[in-house]
């Protein structure tokens, strides 16, 4: 009983619509999975394709969730892509180590997007990954540079920060 | 076409504390860093329950650095880190402790071994006397050794977590155990196990035995605790004890070779006890095993050549084994130019510490807790982020 995979499309907050294989996108994002489950009874007597707005997430970055997605969710691409082995170098743990390693070395903004539409869509595996990845940024940075790269205000007293750095001077 | 919408570029709470949980723990001065950040990251890192979060998203904890003790009894021990920056691991009393038997569990295991003038200028902490120590807190308990004890050089000691189902990952300031095992006064032929319960602030002598007949020398290398059992190395290596929490049962294991250099006790990856010992430039791992009739036998079960691993000037033969870190799997190595961990599975060797006549090497795993390292002034400010 061969039917047409069915596909649905993702408008971005900036009103750009993409499409994806809904069997896909309901494996990766559970988000996503609740809207299309939300939607079925309307849609069961319709040939009509779907139309999904992610109101909180940029064209920009969902078509970087959608590339992730279709590499690590669509079993299809998955096995047997004979492009896949550029990712998989000797060693890696998994054949999509080294696409992963690849698609988190973006700048600061895009990689604080990916976590926020990660999270919002509710995508552990990406979710993993991009807070790890931002947890790697921390390292061999200075306090200064943390705050400025991640926009935080520092809320301590002069006298507060010379306190804590007094106290953990070995860590500096 | 509706104009672009974009998340806040701030980190929220819940992300970041997703962030902070994923700051690798081998390096406990990036947690610390983080505190610095801002107060909502100093609250994150010091919150208990993301410290629980921490320990079991990581797993095994890492390994800090190990303290030493000196073939000389009357020199300090030390702490040799393994990490880039190293909380100041100085306990109370230091000037007084000799002998550091154990670290397990969170807690480090210290003894005096002070003369009887040092004994009474330091309020009576002298040679029977063990601190129990928080390294992070700082905070220590003062345990006095039974009485019926000979030598403190006839004797060796374990420090573990009493709670029942512990997984030992943030189990610092519950109740306790100090196992200590040693020879009898009057008679070295007879040894005996005593356990300290912090909860009933007292000993009971669980074990008496005479074994083999002949003086039981206990060596200074740490023991090891597999399961239910405690083993340490006695007569120059030629004998493991054994000492069984649950059955109150001492015995005696034979060895499988007399190396020259007293072998170090190791609880391998599949929880069998093994040991490794060094014979001319070579590293040999010996593991127990269980034949079909139920005997318990040593298989040799590989064979490292130093001269290797070790950069070219290091005199290999010389090379000193002088501990092992489990779960880590990394050995401490001494030698002409310094001490060096060994890392097992990849065969990573790092130069840690200086030359010294390393006696023993008692390793410090454990993750850096800043809810306990921190001050009045920082736990202040965390009832108070605002």
């Amino acid at each position: 009983m061969a039917s047409e995979k069915k596909v649905v499309f993702l408008r971005s907050s900036d009103g750009e619509a993409f499409e994806v294989s809904e069997e896909v996108i309901s494996a990766a994002s559970v988000t996503i999975k609740g809207m299309i489950d939300e939607e079925s009874p309307s849609r069961a007597d319709t040939a009509a394709t779907t139309t999904l707005a992610i109101p909180n997430v940029t064209a920009a970055t969902l078509s970087r969730v959608l590339h992730y997605v279709n590499k690590h969710f669509d079993a299809a691409a998955v096995v047997g892509r004979p492009d896949d082995y550029i990712f998989c170098a000797p060693g890696d743990e998994h054949p999509l180590a080294r696409f992963d390693d690849d698609f988190v070395d973006v700048d600061n903004d895009t990689l604080i997007d990916l976590v926020h539409a990660a999270e919002y869509l509710h995508i552990k595996k990406l979710f993993d990954l991009t807070c790890k990845a931002v947890a790697d940024k921390l390292k061999g940075r200075t306090i200064d540079q943390i705050r400025e790269t991640f926009g935080i205000v520092n809320d301590y007293t002069v006298e507060e920060e010379v306190e804590v750095y007094r106290e953990n001077s070995w860590a500096f | 076409m509706a104009p672009p919408q974009r998340w806040p570029p701030e980190l929220n709470e819940d992300i970041t504390v997703e962030i902070l949980l994923r700051i690798p723990p081998d390096e406990p001065a990036h947690l610390i860093r983080a505190s610095v950040v801002c107060k909502l990251w100093l609250h994150v890192v010091s919150d208990p329950a993301f410290l629980s979060r921490y320990s079991a998203f990581h797993r095994g904890a890492p390994l800090l650095g190990f303290f030493y003790n000196l073939d000389s009894a009357w020199f300090f021990p030390g702490f040799v880190p393994t990490t880039a920056a190293s909380p100041p691991p100085q306990p109370g009393h230091s000037d007084w402790v000799r002998w550091v038997p154990d670290c397990r569990h969170g807690r480090v295991l210290l003894k005096g071994i002070g003369s009887l003038c040092k004994c009474i200028l330091m309020r009576g902490i002298g040679s029977r006397t063990f601190l129990v120590w928080d390294p992070f807190s700082n905070h220590w308990e003062e345990v006095e050794a039974p009485s019926s004890l000979s030598t403190t050089f006839q004797s060796n000691a374990v420090v573990l977590c009493a709670l029942p189902g512990c997984d030992h990952s943030s189990c610092r300031g519950g109740p306790f155990h100090v196992v200590f095992v040693g020879a009898d006064k009057f008679d070295y032929t007879i040894v005996h196990a005593h356990v300290y319960s912090s909860e009933s602030r007292s000993w009971c002598t669980t074990a008496s035995a005479q074994l083999d007949g002949t003086r039981n020398f206990f060596d200074k290398k740490r023991a090891v605790l597999i399961r239910d059992g405690i083993y340490c190395t006695v007569n120059d290596g030629a004998r493991i004890l054994k000492y069984d929490l649950v059955e109150h049962h001492l015995s005696l294991i034979g060895m499988p070779y007399l190396y020259k250099n007293v072998p170090v006790l190791m609880q391998n990856e599949d929880g069998s006890l093994g040991i490794a010992g060094v014979l001319d430039s070579r590293l040999y791992l010996w593991s127990t095993v269980v034949n079909l009739e139920g005997v318990t036998g040593w298989v040799q079960r590989r064979v490292i050549e130093l001269k290797e691993i070790l950069p070219v000037d290091v005199i290999s033969d010389q090379a000193n084994l002088i501990g092992f870190a489990e779960g880590v799997e990394v050995f401490f190595i001494s030698t002409n130019v310094g001490a060096f961990t060994f890392e097992l599975k990849s065969r990573r060797v790092t130069k840690v510490g200086k030359p010294r006549d390393y006696h023993c090497a008692t390793p410090f795993i454990s993750f850096f807790r800043p809810d306990r390292a921190c001050s009045k002034w920082t736990k202040s400010s965390l009832a108070h982020p605002n």
